[in-house]
């Protein structure tokens, strides 16, 4: 069964259509990439998915399930925005995700942190935005979730953190789980993606396997999306 | 649920408990000074008394006012900023009901009114009495209070619940005022701009609504209270049922207006 379902989905802002009918099956064991460009619904179809949003039309799944409180606890979601509280020191969002996900791993989230020299006595407040999102990152990376929805991980980052985060998310993320990772810096992520969607203006525009669009029209994602998204 | 409320009570805890002691600090402090008496011994030292119980009111006076008021800013801050601000892509992708989130928060700002409410009233105590004689008439004061209510004790059945019905109607009212803001701050929150004043226009709009349907509902009813008031503790209290239900009414209806926003209306930027 495919892990996160979409049946005609369209979601709109008052006259926007941020999605448009859209139809898409992600399975277990895959690494997706949602590639599109700035506005054409990378982070709507997300929302959707971890239930921030609720569709205007159509219907999306989560395991099988409509986004709630049960599929919330399958879902490993990292947005766009630092969502830590700064009144919180590293132990205190250790032992929130401890008490909230059943699937929380602390002793690889502490080791992940360790290995950066983040201490668990550090408060959020002081960090950097660079090792806030790190520390998030880590503790949505260290979750035993099924599906993982990364919006845009590197966006805004340099190449050495890019280099970094992309190598949490491999190195951590369980194999029988998916990943979503919506993203337009498609040069870094393409080595590491089994698929691709491609969106644009809220509609699918492409969904194939990163292998196939290699083996069969000879390009790399990068070549192949600055083809379908021209401007 | 306790989990959600174990980390709001811990979010605003610090602020709140720092207030509550230097607020307890100081009415010790103006206890000092103004059970001192002025013109015993020397000028100087009489000057140092006034000097220092001038300083020890204002302060007092302020530290009263802030603690008022964070109780109240902080009420509506948690509520903005954990569920509508960015920490809101943290809270709404817990697996936990969207109801609980909001009534764990509305639990917590009514502890926090009601701890505040303490601490102003305690310090009031400790500026023009000693320790030995709060704890003395305290003491004293629940004692009786526990004796009225025991079998056999000086309150009647209606008195009982006429006492019950107070306490509930207090508590009614705060969870109205808290649940009437965040009904408030959702409202505001389904406009694109202007978001702060939306809330502000929804939070006037809901106390307008709640005057115009408790006078109807009075007006209406008056002939049905008339026998009840005169016929006294007993009709109180079927008065103040009355009021509770709609305490009770207004209060589901706020959370249920927020609860709808939160779950199906929701747009965090």
């Amino acid at each position: 069964m495919a892990i996160l379902e979409c049946k005609a989905l369209t979601k709109r802002y008052s006259t926007k259509e941020a999605l448009a009918s859209v139809d898409l099956k992600v399975e277990p064991g895959r690494i997706v990439g949602l590639l599109g460009p700035n506005g054409s619904g990378k982070t709507t179809l997300i929302k959707l998915a971890s239930g921030l949003l609720t569709p205007t039309l159509g219907q999306i799944l989560v395991d099988g399930r409509v986004p709630g409180p049960a599929t919330k606890a399958l879902v490993s979601y990292l947005p766009e925005r630092t969502y830590l509280s700064d009144w919180m020191k590293v132990k205190d969002v250790i032992d929130f995700f401890a008490d909230f996900y059943a699937d929380f791993d602390r002793v690889k989230a502490l080791e992940m942190l360790a290995r950066l020299e983040i201490g668990t006595g550090d408060r959020l407040k002081t960090m950097s935005k660079g090792t806030r999102e790190k520390v998030q990152l880590i503790l949505v990376m260290s979750r035993a979730a099924k599906l993982y929805l990364l919006d845009e991980p590197i966006g805004g980052v340099d190449p050495a953190a890019r280099d970094y985060i992309l190598e949490t998310i491999i190195g951590n993320y369980c194999e029988d789980a998916a990943v979503m990772i919506s993203t337009h810096l498609i040069s870094d992520v393409e080595k590491v993606l089994d698929d691709v969607i491609f969106i644009a203006s809220g509609r699918i525009a492409l969904t194939s396997s990163v292998d196939d669009i290699r083996e069969e029209q000879g390009k790399s994602v990068d070549t192949l999306f600055r083809e379908v998204f021209k401007c | 649920m306790l989990k959600l409320i174990k980390y709001e009570l811990r979010a605003t805890a610090r602020p709140l408990l720092s207030l509550y002691i230097m607020l307890l600090l100081i009415s010790v402090f103006n206890h000092f000074f103004w059970t001192r008496e002025v013109g015993s011994t020397n000028e100087t030292i009489d000057f140092l008394i006034s000097l220092f119980g001038i300083i020890g009111s204002v302060l007092f006076a302020f530290l009263i006012s802030a603690v008022l008021a964070l109780t109240v800013a902080l009420m509506i801050q948690r509520f903005y900023r954990n569920l509508l601000g960015d920490e809101g892509y943290l809270m709404f992708t817990l697996p936990v009901p969207t109801w609980k989130l909001i009534a764990s928060k509305a639990v917590v700002s009514a502890v926090w009114v009601i701890a505040s409410f303490i601490a102003v009233a305690l310090a009031g105590m400790m500026v023009s009495m000693s320790m030995q004689d709060i704890f003395h008439s305290a003491g004293a004061g629940l004692l009786e209070l526990f004796a009225a209510f025991l079998p056999g004790g000086t309150l009647s059945p209606a008195e009982k619940l006429f006492s019950f019905q107070v306490l509930l109607t207090f508590v009614l009212l705060l969870f109205d005022v808290i649940l009437a803001v965040y009904a408030s701050i959702a409202i505001g929150h389904l406009w694109q701009r202007h978001r702060i004043l939306g809330a502000f226009l929804a939070f006037n709009g809901i106390w307008i609504l709640a005057v115009v349907i408790l006078v109807n509902v009075l007006y209406h009813l008056i002939g049905v209270m008339k026998p009840w008031v005169d016929d006294g503790v007993s009709g109180i209290n079927g008065l103040l049922s009355l009021v509770n239900c709609m305490g009770l009414i207004g209060a589901a209806a706020c959370f249920f207006v927020t609860l709808r926003i939160l779950s199906r209306k929701l747009n965090l930027e």
